[in-house]
């Protein structure tokens, strides 16, 4: 037994000790929220070529939420991370430690379109859903939002509470919100779903004589929200300008979904700590 | 932003502590039922196991193996989003049957740790006084394993109190999910995590407090006695 017990002890700090190099990481690495159904070594693999052999990052590296993401760049594990254009200005108004790297021209950039996710048998909600987002694009009610609940909210304003018009016997649209994405999805100090898109999903609402209700979930856990019914719809991000990211982005997209219009687009946008080389150049 | 400024905008700016307040009261209210619902079961489950019966007892020894080997995240997805997923049954109390089967086979087996470690010679001795079985058990056997179990029976709540944190996964809002929707909305998410840490630490020293008096209580009317 003592002998069996000297084996495994050895056994167990060999295997510590080969395991340093993989615990380590790369601290070159870009972060990057996690992506539904393409893992991070597919993507970066992907874009080697048209991406990380042009800018100062070795690969993505996933995470779960945006707090962790924050918390791997401040602490120095990550050397950049990429987010939406303006979750990465709200982080700046809010937290004065970051900037934004800008790469060179011959780096590809390309926009984000946010969208909504539903599940494939919804197909006439989702064409419903569409087809307010393009009404509300064309009265110019989209833009008011944008700037109500993200560039005043960016610039410091605090945003003021969605309401939710109740319409008696009618169908309720239930989205999840994972707070994990301000401007566009978070919550206040009071603990109420705020942000672009709720506001949005509450017009959205109103339009179609639904009543809304928000579904406040973990990030991790919003696809099973979709894919199991909790939820009728969550928020989606998905590359616009495909080029040479088409392939990895949109194998992103789960299986028996779909996805609405657009009904908002932002640069991909790198955030770097203020201290970083980066933050003061925009060549590699 | 100096700290005395991020810690306002954390936890005083729109009366975000209420908030706060909230979602540990949920983490309290989950912890409690559980601990009582997994309490009592474990107690069952632990009655099973000690059967002669070999089906009894084999039905207890699978229950325990597999609660006690999957990770209560899984068995919290698992139940909420699939066997209970038509029940109508709220979030809260899918969580807290989660907890409950978790820590009753925790539990059991604590309780079977202790039932094999209490002087079995003490037993034999007072049923030969002419003790009933049941009274044996009561007056000798049980507060001989209550000793034994304690100091375990005390990290199990606060290993539940801690494994409460994943139920942000289910739609609850506890007290982690509010200080990670605070992290997200301030943008400070390692102090912000730190306060975090910092209230289910006092939680848990609480426990451990409660603890501590109840042993100096029982010392006390054991040196007045």
């Amino acid at each position: 037994m003592k002998k069996v017990t000297v084996v495994m002890l050895i056994a167990l700090l060999i295997f510590s000790v080969l395991s340093v190099p993989a615990l380590a990481g790369d601290q070159g690495e870009l972060g990057r929220l996690t992506k539904l159904n393409v893992d991070e070594d597919t993507l970066s693999e992907a874009i080697t070529e048209s991406y990380f052999d042009l800018v100062p990052f070795s690969r993505y590296r996933f995470f779960d939420n945006l707090n962790s993401m924050i918390a791997a760049l401040a602490s120095g594990r990550i050397a950049g991370m990429a987010l939406d254009e303006y979750t990465a200005q709200y982080l700046l108004s809010r937290a004065g430690e970051f900037a934004i790297y800008t790469p060179d021209e011959t780096v590809p950039s390309y926009n984000l379109n946010f969208s909504m996710l539903l599940r494939e048998e919804d197909a006439a909600l989702c064409n419903r859903i569409s087809e307010t987002i393009e009404a509300m694009k064309a009265d110019g009610t989209l833009d008011a939002l944008k700037k109500q609940y993200i560039d005043d909210v960016i610039t410091g304003e605090d945003p003021e509470a969605v309401t939710l018009e109740r319409f008696d016997g009618a169908q309720t649209l239930k989205v999840a919100v994972t707070g994990d994405r301000p401007p566009m999805d978070y919550f206040s100090e009071a603990g109420e779903p705020i942000g672009f898109n709720t506001a949005l999903v509450a017009e959205i609402g109103k339009r179609l004589g639904m009543n809304v209700e928000f579904i406040s979930i973990d990030t991790g856990a919003r696809g099973i929200t979709l894919t199991s019914g909790l939820s009728d719809a969550i928020f989606w991000m998905e590359a616009g300008d495909y080029g040479n990211w088409a392939k990895a982005d949109v194998e992103d997209q789960p299986e028996n979904t779909i996805v609405t219009s657009p009904y908002l687009t932002g640069a991909y946008t790198l955030v770097v700590p203020a201290s970083s080389p980066l933050a003061e150049s925009n060549e590699k | 932003m100096s700290l005395g400024e991020k810690l306002h905008t954390i936890l005083i700016k729109g009366d975000s502590w209420k908030t706060i307040l909230g979602g540990l009261w949920v983490t309290i209210q989950i912890s409690a039922l559980a601990l009582v619902l997994g309490t009592v079961l474990g107690a069952a489950i632990c009655l099973l196991r000690t059967r002669k019966n070999p089906i009894v007892r084999g039905f207890a020894s699978v229950y325990i193996a597999i609660l006690r080997g999957s990770p209560v995240l899984m068995l919290l997805l698992l139940l909420y989003y699939g066997v209970f997923a038509r029940a109508g049954l709220a979030p809260v109390m899918v969580a807290v049957i989660t907890f409950a089967l978790n820590v009753s086979a925790h539990v059991a087996e604590l309780l079977r740790s202790a039932l094999e470690a209490a002087d079995k010679g003490q037993a034999e001795a007072a049923r030969t006084l002419g003790f009933s079985a049941w009274d044996t058990f009561r007056l000798v056997t049980l507060p001989q394993v209550l000793r034994i179990a304690k100091p375990v029976y005390q990290s199990t709540i606060v290993n539940l109190i801690q494994w409460t944190s994943v139920v942000g996964y289910v739609t609850i809002t506890d007290l982690t999910r509010v200080i990670n929707n605070t992290a997200s909305r301030t943008m400070q998410p390692l102090l912000t995590i730190i306060i975090g840490m910092l209230i289910y630490l006092a939680l848990s020293y609480i426990i451990f407090g409660l603890f501590a008096l109840s042993d100096k209580l029982k010392n006390k009317a054991r040196a007045a006695a």
